[in-house]
């Protein structure tokens, strides 16, 4: 009885350090988790979206802040890898939090540079990499051969893009290629271009105006993407064969959600426009949701670290999501490991005071 | 008038949105809900960010103006503010090496970069430390005091369990001990976290989660009618 | 270069909020005001190039649709929230967007989180083929449904028949929490393993 009084006395910074090791031990010693059956309506998602066609457009929403980063970035990133994998074009906007608008930004960025590096421009990388000119800027600089291969990625997309800023602040790498010839090596229509394949519009206020208007008209509601030029100047927007008009033309609006907005987009997304709704939500409010996997208002769902672990999974991308599995597990046997002492404690103390 | 003229407005809009929705013409598609409320209302929103700004300027001048106890911490507050809407608004895009312009909201901003390697990661670690304040509480709240408190700990210990691998696990070596031992009768079924997990989410959570939503939406339809008619007036704030 | 004094000072602030498990002091104090100043000068940034921008400057100013000042002008009443004596005025742009928002979404509301789910209860049956183990689950979610709403009317007494439904379902409710609980300790778990997995693999590199 003792050893109980004591554990519900000690100074919690113990328990604080306890837990630290438990979730810091898995991550130092490298343990990965694995998955062997993803869940059922992490599967829903994947399916879905696995079986859009080239050129179906997927519409991405960024409705957290960095509070729930750990949990929503994963999953959001694979879902954006798998969209860049089945060549879907990709709409991101945040128009619910001012915070969404920067980790859509980078989620979206981030994987669309890394498939473009990785898949679309590994052979030409391979190749010019080595190129005596490249070799030599690399030594002078003393950029390493991962660096110097995103700093080629980020000028050819400033190349097929016309950035004109990107281009100046790699003014001397540019110059070096475009005097070689280099660019012409690379492969445009497989690349994945900023307003043809993909279109971000970063932070848009007015959630239920914009949903309304989204509706009918894409460009004349949201005007301008995240870097102030009109979205009907885009490709995407103003194609004669192929162009984005409205939810008309949207295969699935995944939201990625810290908060409520799953619900105003089931509301404005499903109910008055009959577009297929997915979401990827935080653990803390995904037992909310089942509801409408049931009802099949939502396709599917991906629910916390797991559903992130799920999707990498099934995409066959190992991520953040599948590196915390081990950390998970060992504090969750910590959790109810506590459960249970403190409910011992509890019992034993309980009989002791009713004698 | 500085009470009735927004409780006018709220009736009349209130009202008139109301059946706006179940028409389908010209009218009340392209004007009152493509032009007024996702055109107009989207910019009448955008204004709002005074409230916000207004609202942290006041509290810290306050506190600086009386000196109040830590009243550095306020400046701080008002400088990270007017810095980083700085290098938003006003400073110019120039290239300031290392890859970084100055100005603007780009990936290789100067304000990007404080975003992604101070507010990021501040705010994502404040909300971490609610992970310690759990395993606190683990021990010393969570308690079976009767049969409710039982069967949520239960539920939560299986979900915990069937949530992460060691669940997948767990039923895989019972399976393999069920295929030598009895193996006619599935007795292994009764370890399989996932899938317990899975059925709990599906059905019980659906069933409660579904009577919750039926709850929260009756009182929000109420509420929203005790807003347009002017019952619930708590929004106007103020007595005036 | 630029990227590791990036990573660095994210640990910085990263280890200046984890101080705050020991006891609070200044380091936390700072890092937690300057998280509240830049949060706003972001949101101040992203509005005046995402929103302000595309919704303001470009209709009016470069395609002269001069009817948006209307919108910019009730928009603008938010100022009234500067002085004591205009601040009613933040009335109006909030009863425009009240009014609105309510209107519409009343109807909304019933047919997504009313209709839907009540048809989708009332119809789980409707599915041809459904082995025994599938009725009986569908059975306890139909179930399960009715009693927690019946825990919900307070208007009945909880005696009798109806005591006993609602006892179901506070059950169905129990359970539906604890999901909720367990998932809760999952989540929080989650973000701590993203500071963690940042910091030894971001920032010091202990593992690939």
């Amino acid at each position: 009885m003792n050893f109980f009084k004591w554990l519900t006395k000690i100074d919690r910074r113990w328990v604080y350090l306890l837990m630290a090791f438990v979730v810091a031990f898995p991550i130092l010693t490298n343990i990965k988790g694995t998955i062997k059956k993803p869940s059922k309506s992490a599967v829903k998602l994947f399916k879905y979206i696995d079986k859009l066609e080239k050129d179906n457009t997927i519409m991405l929403t960024f409705d957290y802040s960095p509070d729930s980063l750990a949990e929503l970035n994963p999953m959001s990133k694979a879902i954006t890898y798998h969209a860049l994998e089945k060549n879907l074009r990709i709409i991101g906007l945040a128009p619910l939090w001012p915070t969404g608008g920067g980790l859509g930004l980078d989620v979206i960025q981030s994987q669309v540079d890394r498939f473009n590096q990785e898949v679309v421009l590994k052979s030409y990388l391979d190749e010019i990499v080595d190129s005596p000119l490249i070799k030599k800027y690399r030594e002078t600089n003393k950029i390493s051969v991962e660096n110097i291969k995103t700093n080629i990625t980020t000028v050819v997309t400033a190349y097929y893009e016309s950035d004109k800023k990107t281009i100046e602040v790699n003014k001397k790498l540019f110059d070096i290629m475009e005097k070689n010839n280099l660019f012409t090596k690379a492969d445009k229509d497989k690349f994945k271009l900023n307003g043809r394949d993909w279109s971000y519009f970063g932070y848009k206020p007015g959630f239920s105006s914009i949903m309304l208007g989204m509706g009918k008209d894409i460009p004349k509601t949201i005007v301008n993407d995240y870097w102030g030029t009109p979205i009907i100047k885009h490709e995407m927007f103003n194609s004669k064969t192929k162009k984005v008009k409205s939810f008309e033309d949207i295969s699935i609006v995944i939201d990625f959600a810290a908060g409520a907005s799953v619900d105003y987009l089931l509301l404005y997304v499903n109910t008055k426009f009959g577009r297929p709704l997915g979401a990827g939500v935080t653990a803390v409010m995904a037992a909310d949701y089942y509801p409408y996997i049931q009802s099949g208002q939502l396709v599917g769902m991906l629910n916390g670290m797991r559903g992130a672990a799920d999707y990498e999974t099934l995409i066959k991308q190992p991520g953040r999501g599948l590196n915390a599995m081990a950390s998970q597990t060992y504090a969750h046997l910590l959790i109810i490991l506590f459960i249970i002492l403190g409910n011992i404690g509890y019992l034993v103390t309980k009989k002791g005071d009713e004698k | 008038m500085k009470r009735t003229i927004p409780l006018v407005l709220v009736f009349t809009l209130g009202v008139i949105y109301f059946f706006a929705g179940f028409f389908s013409n010209s009218f009340s598609v392209n004007f009152l809900q493509q032009e007024i409320y996702a055109n107009w209302l989207k910019i009448v929103g955008t204004f709002a960010i005074i409230m916000s700004v207004t609202s942290l300027w006041r509290r810290n001048y306050i506190k600086i103006k009386r000196k109040a106890p830590g009243y550095v911490y306020n400046y701080i507050e008002l400088i990270g503010m007017v810095v980083m809407a700085s290098f938003a608004v006003l400073l110019p895009k120039v290239n300031i090496g290392a890859g970084m312009v100055l100005g603007g909201i780009e990936k290789n901003s100067v304000f990007n970069w404080i975003f992604m390697n101070i507010q990021v990661p501040m705010q994502a670690t404040m909300f971490s430390m609610l992970a310690f304040y759990i395993a606190s509480a683990a021990y010393r709240a969570f308690r079976a005091r009767n049969i409710e408190a039982t069967l949520l700990l239960i539920t939560a210990a299986i979900v915990m369990i069937g949530r992460v691998p060691l669940g997948e696990n767990i039923y895989q070596a019972m399976s393999g001990v069920n295929s030598h031992f009895l193996p006619e009768f599935h007795w292994a079924g009764i370890f399989d976290f996932q899938g317990i997990t899975q059925w709990i989410l599906d059905i019980p959570n659906t069933a409660s989660k579904r009577a919750i939503v039926f709850g929260v939406a009756m009182g929000g339809i109420a509420t929203s009618l005790k807003i347009v008619f002017g019952i619930e007036k708590s929004w106007l704030g103020g007595t005036e | 270069m630029i990227t590791i004094i990036g990573t660095w000072i994210a640990a910085f602030f990263t280890l200046a909020i984890f101080s705050f498990l020991y006891k609070d002091n200044p380091f936390y104090k700072f890092a937690e005001h300057l998280l509240v100043g830049i949060s706003v000068g972001y949101g101040i940034g992203l509005i005046w190039h995402n929103a302000f921008i595309g919704y303001v400057w470009i209709p009016i100013i470069n395609n002269h649709q001069y009817i948006y000042i209307i919108p910019t002008l009730i928009g603008l009443l938010y100022l009234g929230f500067l002085h004591k004596k205009t601040i009613w005025l933040i009335r109006i742009p909030i009863s425009i967007s009240l009014g609105i928002g309510t209107g519409f979404g009343v109807p909304l509301i019933f047919q997504t989180y009313i209709f839907t789910q009540l048809r989708e209860t009332l119809t789980v049956f409707n599915h041809p083929g459904m082995g025994f183990w599938a009725i009986v689950s569908t059975a306890l979610l139909v179930i399960g449904v009715f009693t927690a709403i019946i825990y919900f009317f307070f208007s009945w007494k909880h005696k009798g028949t109806v005591g006993v439904l609602a006892k179901i379902g506070i059950y169905f409710l129990m359970i539906g929490f604890g999901a909720s609980f367990g998932l809760t300790v999952m989540g929080r778990i989650s973000l701590l393993i993203g500071r963690f997995l940042f910091l030894f693999k971001d920032w010091l590199h202990l593992i690939g």
